[in-house]
């Protein structure tokens, strides 16, 4: 599973103008229902049941990077969006830092399996400190998609 | 050095985000390195969730968590906890299984195991530790009572020297740094006090098991008594014990012995799940005879629900839901209405139309019962009849043999309820898997091939007679019919007859009334009674078509042996082969054929059977008549014949299976 295979060249933010959990996560999905991935009347629905998530655990997972997720019934392809926060988000981390990456990831109720291997595919991407580093020094989208795209070659 | 643990995932969706933060959040409180690596990934850190979300660990995975440090067994007991625990996930499990006995229940599991003890809560909230405090002080203190008074007891019966095996517990219960692992359990990692005891102990278990001094390894023994001590005093009136429920509760066990029935508080039993069985096992008929729903053959039950689990039950549809959250249990809820509402429309619009072929072929439709009260049910889905009346169940929950005048009454009750309409009740049929009347009885190694059923009947010719008595009494009042269970012989079947006679000959000379011409049938069940069945079909005036044991004596498979369950099947060439012999003889000597086995109410089989020539299908439980009446109207006969025709030229089971079903969804898309 190559990352570019859900988040696609598009839903890629370079500059991320939310400063707080919630409204980061909105600004995501707006991408996405701009991009038609998701239809106008679930947006509440995911945005709902994203929120829940979070308040069962953060998905700021460490090292600057946060994986919003969910499963919807709503969605019917594994679908994603990546952003970038140049002065960080705070996110309740495991390690307390900052966020500056996003990985939203939306999965159809049963696919236990291909939700696994995304969030397997993500985190082998962003253990990698180059990764992380150069993402936060890209110049603007087209370089951050580049840069996701490079990271699929080295390990697809 | 490194100690390791190797521990299966076992919750549905594997080793996601939340559990890998659960697991880092366990892990980090504990100062030894912690690695973690499955049998494709290298060992990864385990206090980083970023590093074990790459292990991209579904269920079933076995993990090898390694340690090194000072606190490296205590790190792994409580990571193997948490790992065992499902990561302390509550996770929605929907499951399906065999729906035995029809409703919709949702109650708390009640998971009834034949030894130790459930911890029902693992964790506890930062505010509850004071409180789990207390509890654990008081376990302590009572658990020493109980230990002294023991000893008191056991030195004044026994002398001193004995009563001093109890002063190792009571040094144990004493101990101060034992104590102090408890509270650090509670305090530090939020466990509760079961859960803080348990497994601070079971850290003492392992290091005692793992040295050879003879002494230390039989502390063992010692280890787990005050465990089960402490647990028993800390879970108090909450421990989980059949007779003393407290509340009302599903029942979810691997299968239920006639033994654990009869202990059952059975005012305070709202469902039954089972890991093994079919509708014929035990759980279902009693599920049916208290009239709550019952799902049973899901494999893994015991094993996927926690005691004081949420559980929706749903005996109409085979399902069942695990820990059901809110949405869940909303969805399910309109679902359910829905299907109701389907349910009651099929059988308010069928009830009273006749079973009967687009081309004219009529059909009889009845209900299989084990107790009166379900004539009822039977009748308002609109059966004609009841097809099998299982007359063993007079001895469910009687020590005794039951007197000829209880089986009188029993059937003097269901023809009030019939009136006119015809029940075949059949001798009993005890042994096999079902209970046996005295206690007395030798254990046989072979209880499916043994003196069971008629065989138990000719051997015991005075309970067989007391009940064929009471049978015909009964016939002066109805339209009754006898079915005599298990023929494997002419010379049984004329056995049989004789007892009849004689007793048709004492009744008459005491000059009391009843059906001089009553029906008499058999089961067809063994693969024998079909070889013979143009013979046996001279002497009887019906056949009845037991499919469950000529399955399982055909195929040589004990359905209720996990291990062979899945080679179990109707659709199998060489029954179907069986079902046509039976069937043609029948016809060829003008006698009438039915089935009363499952297979007659599992209405993808419905078609096949129509086709194969059957006019009488005696079916349970009573939702299913409207269903198999549906598929009746929906067909001609002559295409039901090429159906049969053509299901009998494949090979595979499987095939023949997927070929019915897609054709019975056809017809009725809700029921699959």
């Amino acid at each position: 599973m190559k990352l570019i295979d859900f988040i696609g060249d598009d839903a890629v933010i370079d500059d991320l103008q939310s400063t707080d959990k919630e409204s980061v996560i909105r600004e995501m999905v707006g991408v996405l229902k701009k991009l038609d991935k998701i239809r106008e009347r679930d947006v509440d629905d995911v945005m709902e049941a994203l929120i829940r998530r979070e308040k069962v655990g953060s998905t700021g997972i460490g090292k600057g990077v946060a994986v919003p997720h969910t499963k919807h019934k709503c969605i019917t392809k594994i679908t994603g969006a990546f952003a970038r926060s140049s002065k960080g988000v705070e996110f309740d981390s495991l390690d307390g830092e900052p966020v500056y990456l996003f990985f939203l990831l939306l999965s159809p109720n049963d696919s236990t399996d291909m939700h696994l291997a995304a969030l397997e595919r993500i985190s082998s991407v962003i253990r990698n400190s180059d990764f992380r580093n150069f993402m936060r020094d890209a110049s603007d989208k087209s370089e951050m998609v580049g840069i996701l795209k490079e990271a699929d070659e080295v390990r697809a | 050095m490194f100690a390791e643990r190797r521990i299966k995932i076992t919750n549905p969706n594997g080793l996601h985000a939340r559990p890998a933060t659960s697991f880092v959040k366990m892990a980090i409180k504990f100062s030894s390195e912690i690695f973690v690596s499955t049998e494709n990934k290298e060992k990864v850190n385990g206090k980083s969730v970023i590093d074990l979300l790459t292990l991209g660990a579904k269920n079933g995975t076995e993990l090898l968590i390694t340690a090194k440090g000072e606190d490296k067994e205590e790190a792994l007991g409580v990571l193997e906890g948490l790992v065992r625990n499902n990561f302390n996930e509550d996770t929605v499990e929907i499951r399906k299984g065999i729906a035995v006995a029809p409703g919709v229940v949702i109650k708390e599991a009640f998971v009834l195991e034949s030894e130790g003890y459930r911890i029902p809560r693992h964790l506890i909230t930062e505010d509850e530790i004071p409180k789990e405090l207390v509890r654990l002080g008081e376990a302590i203190t009572s658990a020493r009572k109980e230990i002294e008074e023991l000893e008191t007891d056991t030195s004044k019966k026994l002398g001193s020297q004995v009563g001093t095996i109890f002063a190792t517990h009571k040094l144990m219960l004493q101990d101060e740094n034992l104590k102090q692992e408890f509270i650090e359990n509670i305090k530090k990692n939020n466990f509760s006090a079961e859960y803080a005891v348990s497994l601070a102990l079971r850290v003492y278990v392992r290091k005692f098991q793992d040295v050879t001094d003879p002494y230390l390894s039989a502390r063992v023994g010692d280890i787990f008594d005050i465990e089960k001590r402490l647990l028993r005093n800390l879970l108090g009136e909450q421990r989980e014990e059949l007779k003393n429920l407290t509340k009302e509760v599903i029942v979810i066990a691997h299968d239920l012995s006639p033994s654990q029935i009869a202990s059952l508080d059975t005012t305070k039993v709202k469902g039954f799940v089972t890991d093994l069985g079919g509708r014929t096992s035990h759980s279902a008929i009693v599920a049916r005879a208290l009239g709550v729903p019952a799902v049973v053959g899901l494999g893994t039950a015991t094993v996927d629900v926690f005691g004081g689990d949420l559980v929706i039950l749903d005996g109409n549809r085979g399902v069942v839901i695990f820990r059901p959250d809110e949405k869940t249990l909303k969805k399910y809820l309109t679902i359910e209405k829905s299907f109701h509402v389907f349910e009651e429309r099929l059988t308010s619009e069928l009830k009273d139309l006749p079973a009967v072929t687009l081309d004219g072929r009529e059909v009889a439709i009845l209900g299989n019962i084990e107790f009166p009260r379900e004539i009822g049910a039977s009748l308002s889905h609109g059966a004609s009849g009841i097809g099998l009346y299982r007359t063993e169940f007079l001895y469910l929950g009687s020590k005794n043999t039951p007197t000829e005048e209880e089986h009188f009454n029993a059937y003097t009750q269901s023809i009030q309820e019939l009136g006119n309409k015809p029940i075949i009740i059949r001798t009993v049929d005890l042994g096999g898997d079902k209970f046996f009347p005295t206690a007395d009885n030798n254990k046989e190694d072979n209880p499916f091939l043994g003196c069971r059923s008629i065989r138990y009947c000719l051997e015991n010719v005075t309970i067989f007679k007391s009940q064929l008595r009471a049978i015909l009494r009964a016939s002066a009042f109805g339209n009754v019919k006898i079915l005599f269970p298990l023929i494997s012989s002419l010379q049984e079947l004329q056995k049989a007859k004789d007892v009849l006679k004689e007793v048709k000959e004492e009744l008459n000379h005491k000059g009391i009334d009843f059906d001089q011409n009553i029906e008499l049938g058999i089961m067809i069940e063994v693969p024998s009674a079909v070889m013979l069945a143009d013979i046996l079909a001279k002497e009887v005036d019906f056949f009845s078509l037991g499919t469950n044991d000529l399955i399982q004596y055909t195929l040589a498979i004990d359905r209720s042996n996990e291990k062979v369950a899945h080679l179990y099947s109707p659709a199998h060439p060489a029954i179907l082969k069986l079902l046509k012999m039976a069937i043609k003889a029948a016809e060829d000597n003008n006698i009438r054929i039915g089935i009363c086995g499952e297979m007659g109410g599992e209405v993808e089989y419905t078609i096949l059977l129509l086709g194969l020539g059957l006019r009488e299908f005696s079916v349970a439980p009573a939702m299913i008549i409207p269903e198999v009446k549906k598929i009746i109207r929906s067909v001609t006969f002559e295409r039901a014949k090429e159906v049969a025709e053509t299901v009998c030229s494949f090979n595979d089971p499987a095939e023949t299976t997927k070929y019915l079903r897609d054709m019975a969804r056809e017809i009725i898309p809700e029921i699959f």
